[in-house]
């Protein structure tokens, strides 16, 4: 087999893990039949072991006790020689300096606060010249069935505006830009160009490039996460939270704010207030949702556009 | 259904170990100075094996290491968590040793010639492991190449991480790195051809 062999290219892609599923799919259908891009593949792969092997040698040095000594020294110094606060009230003869000074500071801070925020960039924000400052965006993503079938209309990746539904016992991992997110329980879930409509089931999130205006939406609350990783599952009562890293900013159906701490978690109630401790049935509100395999629609519409299933919250 | 951490995936490892990254940094940011001791400690290893591409003289090197901790620790508040901290402290580290040594940035992606690799190789004669002939050809890459070798196979960087490391599109970091990498894989089946030849005419001897 030699028509549709694979290049060099298509196969480090593959030892990259950076195909598709459909790309992985058939990188393996062809590899089944043509030996010559096998012996391609192994060599390749060789080249990736001895790389491995040999950048992880070469970051094999540790520090010396001196060196540590010296960094953690400096370190202290700089801290001992920066600006002390005086005493403003001590009453000497440099008190005017002193109290000029303590006016000055507050001053330049909402001056440069005021610089930076005019676009300036700033001199220590990573990267300077970051490809990651493009406009975020979901549109460019990739799926990977974990556990059971692709939904309905997926085939390698998740069209924006398009509702997603799950069968009960599928796992399906969505890795947009940076971020990954593993959708399960049932969950059906809409797409936009920097917003998760999450209509029924859970979801995992994690979040690690940039995504400014990134929120996940669903009936009973809205999240906006800030550097993190979260969880969020959907009940017939409301909606439970987990922050597992970073921070986030939850503001429920009825305008309630909450920013939890990393490790808590937090229920959300139909009615939109916020709870540490698990409701109890008495005091919950009659379910806003029931499965989506009871109806054609999570939020009881009729339609599965996904106009109606965002415009419904 | 088994619940979602049944499936730890890719994620929860990679969390756990971020956790305690941040948790270290926002010990330091709140004042706890010895908690960066640990950062140092980690990170010494990268650090060095990026600016001692640059420096080769070993202790004007470890003076570099320390230079980059420190700015690292003094731009600490810069730092954006939703980004790792390595590719971060990377950057650093080839600012550092590009300062020290005052080179225009344009050498980045010096071409790699498959003769010269050749050239270099030794003779099949001599006997050479693979790992040992992987390093010599690294070697003839040029200094930013072979930091770029580092941070995608040992370090796991995206490209697009290492791209941002050396302020380069990432479309560049991949095709070159990808041409490299069939350079090697030539230079490799040459070299094994070339032992064979070796081997079949010293049996006819």
């Amino acid at each position: 087999m030699s028509g549709n062999c694979l290049t060099p290219e298509r196969m480090q892609e593959y030892l990259d893990n950076s195909l598709s599923v459909s790309e992985r799919e058939d990188v393996v259908a062809h590899l089944e039949g043509c030996e010559k891009c096998q012996r391609g593949l192994v060599a390749f792969a060789s080249i990736f072991k001895l790389a491995a092997g040999s950048a992880h040698k070469q970051m094999g040095a540790k520090v010396s006790h001196n060196s540590l000594a010296a960094v953690m020294k400096r370190i202290q110094n700089s801290q001992q020689s920066a600006p002390v606060a005086a005493n403003p009230g001590a009453g000497n003869d440099s008190d005017f300096f002193v109290w000029l000074k303590w006016l000055l500071i507050p001053a330049l801070a909402v001056i440069m606060l005021l610089v930076s925020s005019m676009g300036k960039k700033k001199a220590g924000d990573f990267p300077e010249n970051n490809p990651l400052q493009q406009p975020f965006s979901l549109a460019e993503n990739m799926v990977v069935p974990v556990m059971g079938k692709l939904p309905p209309g997926v085939t390698d990746r998740i069209t924006l505006n398009r509702e997603v539904r799950l069968a009960e016992d599928a796992i399906l991992l969505v890795a947009a830009a940076q971020h990954k997110f593993k959708f399960f329980n049932g969950a059906v879930f809409a797409m936009s160009q920097n917003e998760i409509t999450l209509a029924y089931g859970a979801a995992t999130f994690d979040l690690t490039g940039l995504h400014q205006g990134f929120r996940v939406k669903t009936p009973v609350v809205t999240v906006t996460p800030l550097g993190t990783s979260f969880e969020l599952a959907l009940k017939n009562w409301g909606a439970v939270f987990t922050l597992h890293s970073g921070r986030a900013e939850l503001v429920s159906s009825s305008g309630l704010q909450r920013s939890p701490a990393v490790g808590q978690t937090l229920y959300v109630t139909n009615d939109g207030s916020f709870s540490e401790r698990l409701p109890q049935p008495e005091s919950l509100s009659l379910p806003v949702q029931s499965a989506p395999q009871q109806q054609s629609s999570p939020t009881g519409s009729t339609s599965s556009s996904p106009d109606n299933l965002i415009d419904s919250f | 259904m088994l619940p979602p951490w049944f499936f730890p995936g890719l994620f929860v490892a990679n969390n756990s170990e971020k956790q305690a990254e941040l948790q270290l940094i926002n010990e330091v940011l709140r004042g706890n100075t010895q908690s960066f001791a640990s950062l140092v400690e980690k990170y010494w290893g990268l650090v060095f094996s990026i600016v001692s591409r640059y420096i080769k003289n070993r202790e004007t090197a470890e003076d570099i290491c320390q230079e980059v901790f420190i700015s690292a620790f003094s731009g600490l508040a810069s730092y954006r968590c939703e980004y790792r901290f390595s590719p971060w402290l990377a950057k650093i580290a080839v600012n550092k040793s590009l300062e020290h040594i005052r080179r225009e940035k344009s050498a980045v992606f010096v071409d790699v010639d498959l003769d010269l690799f050749v050239s270099n190789l030794p003779s099949p004669e001599e006997s050479i492991d693979q790992s040992q002939l992987f390093d010599e050809c690294l070697a003839i890459l040029s200094d930013d190449w072979q930091i770029m070798f580092i941070l995608r196979h040992g370090l796991e960087l995206s490209y697009l991480e290492i791209a941002q490391v050396f302020d380069v599109p990432v479309g560049t970091v991949k095709s070159l790195m990808f041409r490299i990498r069939k350079q090697l894989k030539d230079v490799f089946e040459k070299r094994a051809q070339r032992e064979e030849l070796v081997l079949s005419s010293g049996g006819r001897d």
